[in-house]
């Protein structure tokens, strides 16, 4: 999808908003010479406290405010150019929708701005909507929506032309915290198939889920940067998980330890709020019916699960669940661990019928993946057994020794696995 | 093009969602047949149609006029205010295009409008002669006057002959050297108003003739045509009346001495009332081949002591149906709605709401009195006309009129002919240099505008 020159997905240079006052001294510093860069098929967390420059320095990538000094580059151009604009996906800050419009006939009229012939936007918009939870509600004026209904059409909209380059300002606002996952599922799905993401949120737990990178702003400057699990890694500890063990045992263990002449605490593993939410509503959606956004259709449905392809299902039995740790534990293993049994049947047609694409297998039994290692876009994370699946993938390893066959290996392993 | 009409169509979807739309529809609705019903004029089926047709028409022009002033501001300034522009700007769409369909949507949707009632109007108008059971007579002449086209041909004029005549009369002056004291300026002004007036007047025991040119009734023996005129009487006769012989026909046979002429003249005696327009009606056949009709008026001295001044004298023919006219009325109330459309859209690329309104609005009426003000500005004494011509006159000069030849209703109600040649100009002139100036200078607004910019 590199098909400009600047090997940037997103690329500012100095840029600076500086809004005057009325007079036209100038006022508020929301952006000073930001340098920001974003790879192609990378999901960047753009982060920081507000009014720290996040929202207008989109709105200076999309050409809604005009730079005071620098250059803003979106795909290697001006997001002006209509070439540019029809491959970039935005979902603003607050739902500008027109609220008039049925949730169908706002996607129709994007996807007429985009040109897309009316059997595509159909089948899009069907897709869509089944996608974001909304399936039932198609006719309804958006005016009559929630707040989080509003975000998952506004989030709709933005997919409608299957961008390249996906700008989303904080798209979990005011959802539930299974819309919550479904967009994060869905931006890794989407990152999976080689989109870029420039994600800005406060929840900080949903950046660390998906985001490779990260970049916290404060007073409109970039404090730092870097991969998300370089930022986070705790180089100088250790974190065992274990099944249920004697207290002797423990002692045993403690005494290794100490040995050692480290330091050791032990814990049982606590469910995060989220993984409790998202059973409980799972249950109550079997019986009871909702004029809401229905969890569990769309996203969900389709991201959920790995495709029922034979290899598939054989990986399945060689999965193990993996315990959560507790509170102190590393935070992206906890958020993505639940129940097998809360997921829904898989829906792999949706995103592939919206991409066109049809959605590479997860895990190939003959060829591992090695260029974009994909992970399997399963909720709960599932731990692969590695010792079966070396097995089954003939033994291919990657530098580190383990098998590379997820998006980040080190989400898989233990951590300071070293 | 495409993304165009996708903005169009969501202008629409906007527009009747407003509560003015609703209301100019049901109102327009309502009265229309109403006004078909209660509209008596003077009692004659003639007169019932020119009423109806004259209110209903001012009126769908008026409340569409206001539609599409409403319409067209609104919209782009709602897209701001609820800040839904910030979206549809990211998207593959030119500023210009989004300009240009929300242009499309406002005018799309008040020339539907515009079709719809205009079809009601039609309708209504046609079914009045049926509905109102008038006797024989009364259809006739509503045929003859109101469901047709007429063209109105004014006599010719010789303002050289006076320029020349009052030449003549200072020349005697100063040889005389009874040239008053006062300046040439207003000596030739004085003479020149008496030297008008002396035109149009005709003393007692005396005649006067009009020469019409190009008058070509249509060649079969039923066709007709109108004498149109309006007089003053000085001193003001006793019964408020005139008595007049009347002469049309071909006059240049007088002098050729012959017996029988080829075109018949026509006579005739009217007594009628100062300061009405009368009219009468003359066999087609009185034109000549060569389109020359002459109107002789003998101001009888036996009936009369009163000098006569006409101050309008026409000659009218049918040159045409009226379905088509009628046509061409509404689409001169197309041309008004579609420049109303392009100022209101072209205003709000920078302007708020009431702002853009109360401006279009002042256009607007300022069109609906623009030839009267420009009257009156030319009449003003030196100092404030120079004040106005600088100033209001090139705000009047630059909008378009809607009154006097522009106005649609009068065409209908006097049965008169609105020529493709007068549409023509006037749209050129309203739609292609008026228009698309307005429209380009909003697109060139819009285009620099910074969209999330926020004034508070
Ligand atoms: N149109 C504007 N006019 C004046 N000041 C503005 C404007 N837009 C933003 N600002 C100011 O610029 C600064 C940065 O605002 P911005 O919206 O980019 O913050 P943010 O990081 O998106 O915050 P949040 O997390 O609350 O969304 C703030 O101080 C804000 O007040
Ligand atoms: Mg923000």
């Amino acid at each position: 999808m590199d098909s400009s020159g600047s090997s940037y997905a997103i690329e500012t240079i100095n840029l600076t908003k500086i809004f005057p006052d009325w007079w036209g001294r100038p006022k508020v510093k929301a952006v000073v010479d930001l340098n920001l860069k974003v790879r192609y098929n990378e999901i960047y967390g753009f982060l920081g406290p507000n009014g720290s420059g996040k929202t207008t320095t989109i709105k200076m990538l999309l050409n809604l405010l005009h730079p005071t000094k620098g250059h803003a580059f979106v795909l290697g151009g001006r997001s002006t150019d209509p070439a540019i604009a029809a491959r970039i996906g935005y979902l603003p800050e607050e739902s500008y929708l027109y609220r008039y419009l049925t949730a169908r006939e706002t996607l129709d009229f994007y996807g007429r701005i985009f040109g897309l012939p009316a059997p595509v936007r159909k089948s899009r918009i069907d897709t869509l909507l089944e996608m974001v939870g909304l399936a039932g509600l198609g006719s309804r004026r958006i005016g009559t929506y929630s707040k989080g209904m509003m975000r998952r059409i506004g989030l709709a909209q933005a997919l409608i032309n299957d961008p390249d380059l996906l700008i989303l300002d904080e798209p979990t606002s005011g959802m539930d915290p299974i819309g919550t996952r479904q967009i994060k599922d869905l931006l890794l799905e989407l990152a999976r198939r080689g989109k870029t993401i420039l994600l800005c949120s406060h929840l900080l737990a949903d950046v660390e889920d998906v985001c490779d990178r990260i970049g916290i702003m404060y007073g409109g400057r970039m404090q730092v940067e870097g991969p998300v699990r370089e930022l986070l890694q705790h180089r100088d500890e250790l974190q065992i998980l274990t099944g249920p063990l004697t207290p002797e045992a423990r002692e045993e263990i403690k005494s290794v330890i100490r040995r050692e002449g480290s330091w050791c605490k032990m814990t049982t593993p606590v469910d995060k709020l989220e993984t409790f939410f998202v059973n409980i509503i799972t249950k109550a959606q079997a019986s009871q019916p909702t004029s809401g956004a229905k969890p569990g259709t769309g996203i969900q449905g389709f991201l959920a699960a790995p495709p029922a392809s034979p290899s598939k299902a054989v990986l399945e039995q060689l999965v193990a669940k993996k315990p959560q740790p507790a509170a102190e534990a590393g935070p992206a293993e906890a958020a993505e661990t639940e129940p097998t049994q809360s997921r829904p049947a898989p829906k792999k047609d949706l995103l592939e019928q919206l991409t066109g694409k049809p959605a590479e297998p997860t895990v190939s039994p003959t060829e591992a993946p090695t260029e974009k290692p994909s992970e399997p876009p399963a909720v709960p994370k599932l731990s692969v057994r590695q010792d079966v699946l070396q097995k089954l993938l003939g033994g291919r390893k990657g530098p580190d020794g383990s098998t590379e066959q997820t998006r980040r290996p080190e989400s898989e392993e233990p951590r300071n696995a070293e | 093009m495409r993304n165009s009409w996708a903005i169009a169509k969501n202008t629409i979807a906007q527009a009747v969602r407003m509560k003015i739309a609703a209301a100019v529809l049901v109102l327009l609705l309502i009265l229309l047949p109403t006004m078909a019903w209660m509209l008596t004029g003077d009692g004659t089926l003639l007169g019932r149609l020119q009423s109806f047709s004259s209110y209903s028409i001012s009126l769908v022009g008026f409340l569409l006029s206001l539609l599409t002033i409403a319409v067209s501001c609104y919209s782009l300034h709602s897209d701001f205010r609820v800040r839904t522009i910030d979206l549809v700007i990211t998207k593959p769409i030119a500023r210009h295009q989004i300009v240009l369909g929300k242009f499309w949507g406002a005018a799309g949707l008040n020339l539907f409008l515009l079709a719809g009632f205009s079809c009601m109007i039609y309708g209504l108008t046609a079914a009045i002669p049926r509905l109102s059971k008038a006797p024989e007579d009364q259809i006739a002449r509503a045929q003859t006057e109101f469901f047709t086209a007429r063209r109105v041909v004014a006599p010719q004029t010789s303002e050289e002959e006076i320029v020349k005549r009052v030449e003549e009369r200072i020349e005697t002056l100063r040889k005389n050297r009874q040239l008053p004291d006062l300046s040439m300026e207003q000596i030739r002004q004085t003479l020149l108003e008496q030297e008008r007036i002396a035109q149009k007047s005709v003393e007692p025991a005396a005649a006067k003739e009009w020469d019409f040119q190009t008058i070509f009734p249509p060649k079969d023996p039923n066709s007709v045509m109108f004498v149109r005129y309006k007089f003053q009487a000085a001193p003001e006769p006793p019964n408020q009346e005139i008595f007049g012989q009347w002469r049309v026909g071909d006059f240049r046979q007088f002098r050729t001495g012959l017996r029988e002429y080829k075109t018949p003249i026509y006579g005739l005696e009217r007594s009628e009332a100062a300061r009405t327009l009368h009219s009468f009606t003359v066999p087609g056949n009185a034109a000549a081949d060569d389109g020359l009709v002459t109107v002789g008026f003998f101001n009888s001295p036996e009936r009369n002591f009163s000098t006569v001044i006409f101050d309008q004298m026409e000659v009218l023919y049918p040159v045409g149906g009226f379905g088509v006219n009628f046509f061409r009325v509404v689409l001169l109330m197309a041309v008004r709605l579609i420049f109303l459309a392009a100022l209101g859209i072209s205003l709000s690329t920078w302007l708020s709401f009431p702002v853009a309104t109360l401006f279009s609005l002042m256009v607007f009426f300022a069109g609906l009195i623009n030839g009267f003000i420009l009257e009156s500005i030319e009449g003003l004494g030196a100092v404030l006309g120079m004040v106005y011509r600088f100033t209001i006159r090139w705000f009047l000069y630059a909008i378009p009129r809607f009154d006097g030849p522009y106005s649609p209703t009068d065409y209908l109600v006097s049965g008169e002919v609105l020529s493709w040649t007068f549409l023509g100009k006037a749209a050129l002139i309203t739609l292609v240099v008026q228009m698309v100036l307005l429209l380009v200078i909003g697109i060139w607004i819009f285009s620099r505008r910074e969209i999330a910019k926020i004034t508070v």
